[in-house]
Order: C-alpha cells, then sequence, then structure tokens
C-alpha cells in the first residue's frame, strides 16, 4: 500500500502539513503532531499504517479497523475517545484529542485519495519533503530509517 | 463544487493557490493550485486565507459611534455619510494638512491607488503605506531575480532565516543544494535557524552586523583577483580585522565563503531580513546586489520582502511622492494629524507603543476601512469592513517584479466591500473639499550614500555593547505573517507559534537565576515586558530574540523615525528575574 513518508533531510519545520491536514478534514481536528528529538530536529508525526497496528490491539471499542488496502481507520461512530491508542501507539502519532470524544487519526485523506489526488499534506508541502508512495519503491531508491521495523518505515533518507 | 484559482498575497512569493468554492462561498483551499511557478505550494499562512474570509470575528456591518460612545450598526450610506460629514469638519476646523491617510503593502494596486485618490479629495499629502520596517529600504532599488536563478544556482548564499520567512523557497534551496553538493548554502545570521540548520556552513554572527559580514566578503572576492572589475573606492578603506572583531567571524570563514561564491558557475544571494535585527538593510540590500553584481556573470540577488504586493506599494508610493509611514508614527504621536482614515492597515499590530495607543485614541475623528477589530477601531468614529484582497479583482507587483492579475474567488462576506468601491463611494460623499490639489512632488531616492560610514557606525555600535545589555532581534514564522495582525487570530497559528515568549541562551541565563520557563522581565528604553523564559542553543552569547508576530513583544523596539525611516538594527535590552523587577 501506498504511504505518506517523511524526508527527514528536506523537513523545514513550517507546519504547512498540519495546516493542511487541519483544513482538510471536516471535523478540523489535525493529525499531523510535531515532535521534537532535540531542538534542532523537528519533524511531523503521521501515521505510518503499520502492518501489526498496536493501536488496534489496544482499542476496546473495536473502533479501529485495517481496510483490505491495508489502511488503519478509525470509525468515527464507534470511538468513545477513551485514549488507550494514543498511549498504545509506539510513535505517538495519535493526538489525544477528546474535545468531542474522539481521537484524531490519519486516514490518508481517503476522499481524495479516491479521486486520484495525494493526500492533502503531501501536496500542501512546500519543501517536497512529504511523500506518498509505494514502502516497496521507497526502500529500493532510498535509505528507509527504521526498516528493520516491518511494515512500519517513517522516515527516510536520500542516498 | 467549483474550483477557482487566486493567489496568495501573505508574502511577495505571490503563490498560486486553488480554493473549492460553492456558489459565491468559498469552502475551502484545494491543495493543487496550477502546477506552475511553485508546484501550486503555499505555506501554512496561505492556507488561512479562506478561513479569514468566513471568520467569525470579522466586521460585519458598518458601524458609526453614536453620542454614548458606543458602535452601532448601520447602513453603509449612512455610514459613509457620517464619515464624509466627520472628515469636512475636521478640513474646517485645522485644515487638511491635519488628515492623514494610511493602507498597507498586502493591498493590490488598484486600492493602493484608492488611497492615493482620497488623499487628493481631501487635499492632504499626508498619505502613507504600513510596511513592515525591512521592506521599504529593502526594496529602494530595482527588482532582483525570481526563484528560477535560486534553482540552477550551485552556491546560496542566504542572509536571514529563508526557510521561516518565505517556506516556499525552501524547495529550490534544498534542491539546488542536493544537485550541487559540497559547499553550496551558506547562511548568515545570529540564531542557528531552520535554514541555518540546512547549510553547508553557518556564519554566526553578532546582532545586526550583516552588512559588515557582506562588506568583508566583497573585500575578499576582490581581494582573491578571480574577478576583473574597478573595486569601489570605499571597499580598500575597510578595517577587515576590526570589521571581523564587531562580527564576531573568522576572516577564513569568510574567504571560504567568497571563493565558493565566486567559484560557483552560478550563484545567488537570498536576502530576507527580519522586522528587526538587521541594522542598515537598504545598506545589506545594496552591498548583496553590489556583490552579485562584482562577482561575474551568473551571480544574482533576491531580496524577499515580508508583505504581499510590497515592491508595487513601494512603486506606487515612489511615484506618487508618498512619505514614509515612519513620519505617520511621528506625526500622530506629536499630535499633528488630527484625523485619519485607515485602508485595512494596523498601526497599532505594526508598530505597538502606548504613546501611538493614547495619540490614536485622542484624534477627532477617524474612519477604519479594516476586515477585523483592533486598536484604532476601539475608538474610531466610523468602522466600515473591508474585504480582503481574495474578495475583489486586482493586481500585485512581487519581489522579482512580475505584475501578477486576479479574479475575485468568492463575494465578500456580510456587508463588507472592498476599498477601492468603498472610497469611491466615500469620495462621491465629499464632494468637492477645500479645492486644494494634493499632488506631490516625486519622492527623491537617496542615490549618493556613504557606505563606509554607515558600515563604521554599525562596527562602532556593534562592537561597544555596555555592560549587563544584550541585542534583541525579532525572529519571524512559518504560520504567522509580519505582524500578525491578520493571522495572529487563527487558532492553528496560535496553538503552533505561541506568543510572550523570548528567547535566551545558556550561558547568558546563567547569570540570571532563572530557569526555562520562568518569566523575566526584559526593559529596553522605549518598554519593558514580562515574558517566558525559553533557554535555547541556537543563539550566540548576547543575543536574545522575540517572535515578530506578538505585539507585546514588538513594544520593546522603539518605532520612530531615525534618518527618515524607522531603525531596523537590534535594540539592547537588559534582562532580569521576576523577582529582581
Amino acid at each position: 500500500m501506498k504511504k505518506v513518508f517523511v524526508n527527514m533531510d528536506r523537513c523545514i519545520a513550517c507546519r504547512t502539513c498540519s495546516a493542511a491536514c487541519d483544513y482538510s478534514h471536516w471535523d478540523r481536528r489535525p493529525t499531523i503532531g510535531y515532535g521534537q528529538l532535540r531542538e534542532d530536529v523537528r519533524l511531523p508525526f503521521i501515521c505510518r499504517h503499520c502492518e501489526q497496528p498496536a493501536c488496534l490491539e489496544a482499542c476496546p471499542q473495536n473502533a479501529i479497523r485495517k481496510l483490505d488496502g491495508g489502511e488503519v481507520k478509525r470509525m468515527n461512530m464507534l470511538c468513545t475517545g477513551c485514549g488507550s491508542c494514543t498511549v498504545a501507539c509506539p510513535f505517538g502519532v495519535i493526538e489525544p484529542v477528546v474535545k468531542s470524544n474522539v481521537i484524531s487519526k490519519c486516514d490518508l485523506c481517503a476522499a481524495r485519495v479516491e479521486e486520484g489526488k495525494e493526500p492533502a499534506c503531501v501536496r500542501a508541502c512546500p519543501a517536497g519533503a512529504l511523500t506518498f508512495e509505494e514502502a516497496d519503491e521507497i526502500a529500493e531508491k532510498s535509505v528507509v530509517v527504521g526498516s528493520s521495523m516491518t511494515g512500519r518505515h517513517p522516515f527516510f533518507r536520500r542516498v | 463544487m467549483d474550483t477557482r484559482e487566486s493567489i496568495c498575497l501573505f508574502c511577495p512569493m505571490g503563490c498560486d493557490i486553488a480554493f473549492r468554492v460553492r456558489g459565491d462561498e468559498v469552502v475551502g483551499p484545494e491543495f493543487c493550485g496550477p502546477a506552475e511557478s511553485h508546484a501550486g505550494r503555499v505555506c501554512g499562512r496561505g492556507l488561512y486565507g479562506t478561513e479569514l474570509l468566513n471568520h467569525p470575528q470579522r466586521i460585519a456591518t458598518p458601524l458609526v459611534r453614536d453620542d454614548d460612545g458606543r458602535l452601532r450598526e448601520t447602513s453603509w450610506d449612512t455610514a459613509l455619510k457620517s464619515a464624509a460629514a466627520g472628515l469636512r469638519k475636521t478640513l474646517e476646523t485645522s485644515g487638511p494638512e491635519s488628515i492623514a491617510v494610511v493602507t498597507e503593502p498586502t493591498r493590490s494596486r488598484e486600492e493602493l491607488l484608492a488611497a492615493e485618490r482620497l488623499a487628493q479629495a481631501i487635499g492632504t499629502d499626508a498619505v502613507y503605506c504600513a510596511f513592515e520596517p525591512q521592506d521599504w529600504p529593502l526594496l529602494a532599488e530595482t527588482a532582483d531575480a525570481g526563484v528560477s536563478a535560486i534553482e540552477e544556482a550551485s552556491c546560496v548564499l542566504a542572509i536571514g532565516n529563508v526557510f521561516v520567512s518565505h517556506p516556499v523557497l525552501a524547495k529550490q534551496v534544498i534542491e539546488a543544494k542536493y544537485t550541487a553538493r559540497g559547499n553550496s548554502l551558506f547562511v548568515v545570521g545570529p540564531r542557528r535557524s531552520n535554514t541555518a540548520w540546512y547549510a553547508s556552513s553557518h556564519l554566526q554572527n553578532r546582532a545586526g552586523t550583516e552588512a559588515l559580514v557582506l562588506a568583508l566578503i566583497l573585500k575578499s572576492v576582490v581581494e582573491s583577483g578571480k574577478v576583473e572589475v574597478t573595486p569601489p573606492a570605499w571597499l580598500s578603506e575597510v578595517d577587515a580585522d576590526s570589521f571581523a572583531d564587531a562580527c564576531g567571524v573568522s576572516r577564513g570563514d569568510i574567504a571560504r565563503i567568497a571563493r565558493s561564491f565566486v567559484d560557483a558557475e552560478k550563484a545567488v544571494v537570498v536576502f530576507a531580513p527580519p522586522a528587526r535585527g538587521v541594522s542598515d538593510v537598504g545598506l545589506v540590500a545594496a552591498l548583496a546586489r553590489l556583490l552579485a553584481g562584482i562577482a561575474g556573470t551568473g551571480k544574482e540577488c533576491v531580496c524577499l520582502a515580508a508583505g504581499g504586493n510590497s515592491r508595487g506599494a513601494v512603486a506606487v508610493a515612489n511615484a506618487e511622492g508618498w512619505k514614509p509611514v515612519s513620519e505617520l508614527v511621528d506625526g500622530l504621536r506629536s499630535g499633528k494629524y488630527r484625523a485619519l482614515v485607515n485602508l485595512g492597515a494596523d498601526v497599532c499590530e505594526s508598530y505597538p507603543s502606548d504613546a501611538l495607543e493614547s495619540a490614536l485614541a485622542a484624534l477627532d475623528f477617524s474612519v477604519s476601512f479594516s476586515m477585523f477589530h483592533g486598536v484604532l477601531e476601539q475608538s474610531a468614529s466610523v468602522v466600515l469592513g473591508a474585504s480582503s484582497w481574495l474578495e475583489s479583482d486586482g493586481s500585485a507587483e512581487l519581489y522579482d517584479g512580475r505584475v501578477v492579475d486576479w479574479k475575485t474567488v468568492g463575494r465578500p462576506s456580510w456587508a463588507t466591500r472592498p476599498i477601492a468601491v468603498g472610497v469611491d463611494a466615500l469620495i462621491a460623499q465629499l464632494g468637492a473639499t477645500s479645492g486644494v490639489d494634493g499632488k506631490r512632488a516625486s519622492r527623491e531616492v537617496a542615490s549618493e550614500v556613504q557606505w563606509l560610514g554607515r558600515l563604521n557606525a554599525i562596527q562602532r555600535s556593534a562592537a561597544s555593547v555596555p555592560e549587563g545589555q544584550m541585542s534583541l532581534v525579532s525572529l519571524p514564522a512559518a504560520g504567522q505573517s509580519a505582524s500578525g495582525s491578520v493571522t495572529g487570530r487563527i487558532d492553528w497559528a496560535c496553538q503552533m507559534f505561541p506568543t510572550g515568549f523570548v528567547e535566551i541562551s545558556a550561558e547568558d541565563v546563567a547569570g540570571l537565576g532563572v530557569k526555562d520557563g520562568e518569566s523575566v522581565v526584559v526593559r529596553s528604553e522605549s518598554a519593558e515586558a514580562e515574558l517566558t523564559l525559553k533557554v535555547t542553543d541556537r543563539l550566540a552569547r548576547g543575543t536574545i530574540a522575540v517572535p515578530a508576530y506578538d505585539t507585546k513583544s514588538r513594544t520593546l523596539f522603539e518605532w520612530t523615525s531615525k534618518d527618515g525611516w524607522f531603525n531596523t538594527g537590534p535594540v539592547m535590552v537588559s534582562v532580569s528575574g521576576k523577582q529582581a523587577s
């Protein structure tokens, strides 16, 4: 399946992806948070749609499911905002937004992708740091950081 | 649902931006504009455009202040009549010279010319454009190269935090760096900014000394003997050692940058100064252009302003003989002006000070065309809802001299009107006034400049920082435009780019007895502010930084006229723990 990759050599931490995410979802709940590893290294934290999602296993309501295409989707109607997935996510990409008892979760801009477009964050990135690609393809042309963790490839670096 | 295209005027890059539109209502941004100049990319600021159109805090109806001092809703006709009556009264009592007109540089050319028409109808020569302090001196000369120069460059010399002030350039700069490899991106600035983090080499100079660094690079380029030009006479008188000492940089680093710049087949200087922190912006821009000119073929210069139509506004202002806005601030504070017509500007956010606020409150009469309620609107006699550039057709001149036209994307919300339309209606209401012709002589731009004298002045002030004082500079943000007067109303921007903090280096904090996250009091000559301390390893010792979009922090800078324009350099401040105050 195609995933959103962050090229760490290009991200300038301008947070445009976060704004784009904010504007492209009806509930105005951004799913891209910002992580700071050191003061110098800040980058967007985007859902990796893991092959074995910890959030799915943690959800007591079975509100998180893995679709046929591989996307990990939250079922809005079932989510109670308990925050179990937030705790379970090993990458900290699920924001604990409990405003209206629903957790924010990346849906890979399902509606846009259906129309043949890229997700909003990828389209908006001014530095070209975000790409929407097949995990296998990107592994061939770049060094994928964390590639030993099956199916979770979060970031890549150019070689 | 349709898709309509327009441009973003939050900065002079003029990115193409597309909107989803239902009927005449703008629904949201459509993240894929035409695949031209910036491949449809915009930064966080540009995405706000949509939200501002239907923002709940927008001025929805014309408002007139009644005898109780409260603003009451009314019709456009009544409001324009009151505005005309008030202006006529001030004309009779104090004369046309006591009325000032002010507009701002994210307005289209048509709206700038409307300001000119209004000033002529009133008969005043006091017409101003509220530039960000760095923009006027930055753009005083000819237009620069465009984005293509950066794309093709194998060496980029960036002065300032280009990635943050103009994020859409990042792609070009990063690609240029990856294509060229090696020493190809140099950044000059007192803070290890996002741009500096990407640099092959970051020259961390003392705050405000960018002009000295460029003079040293120029000298090094000429001395290398690789260029066949006659060096300007003043360059031989530059005392390189004292300049390097004042900048806090080594001459070896300067020589390395100069060598890479000259040797590169195509190289470009990109200059994007913050609102405050670079002394004598005009001189730095002139030196950058001289460097590009002297270093041989294939060398270009790109100067980036903060305001979207700043170049267009400079062109209109110079052609029509407008005065520098620093005179407006001085004139208001001294009580020279008794009435003000504001066309979209927010002088209190741009040049905040207590003195200006009380001067605005003491005006006899003021009319404000504005999108949102600000400080002026609290005391204005008539408040009219203005539309943004997205709600009317217009044209603007970008940083590289390109002229762009756009069509309206949506109907103005509620009862707002484009400024040009409102101004013409106001002129019709005013009718024949005093009959004084408001024609002004063209403003003369100082051509002969004493560069060496100005450089020496910067060297002296940088070399003689008093004990216990630090240089305060302002920081741009990727999600807040200029002074933040408009974008500061967006929740997302407020969360992502918080206000009320001051960045200090760990070495400087050691002597203060305060910890990260605690409150400190920062005192400058003009004001003092209580801000939250943010300890950083990005700043060199002796420099502290506040966000440029924070009004409270901006009061620390003095906004008065100095040599005909605002001082753009850092200010000296002292910092103490809250208890000590």
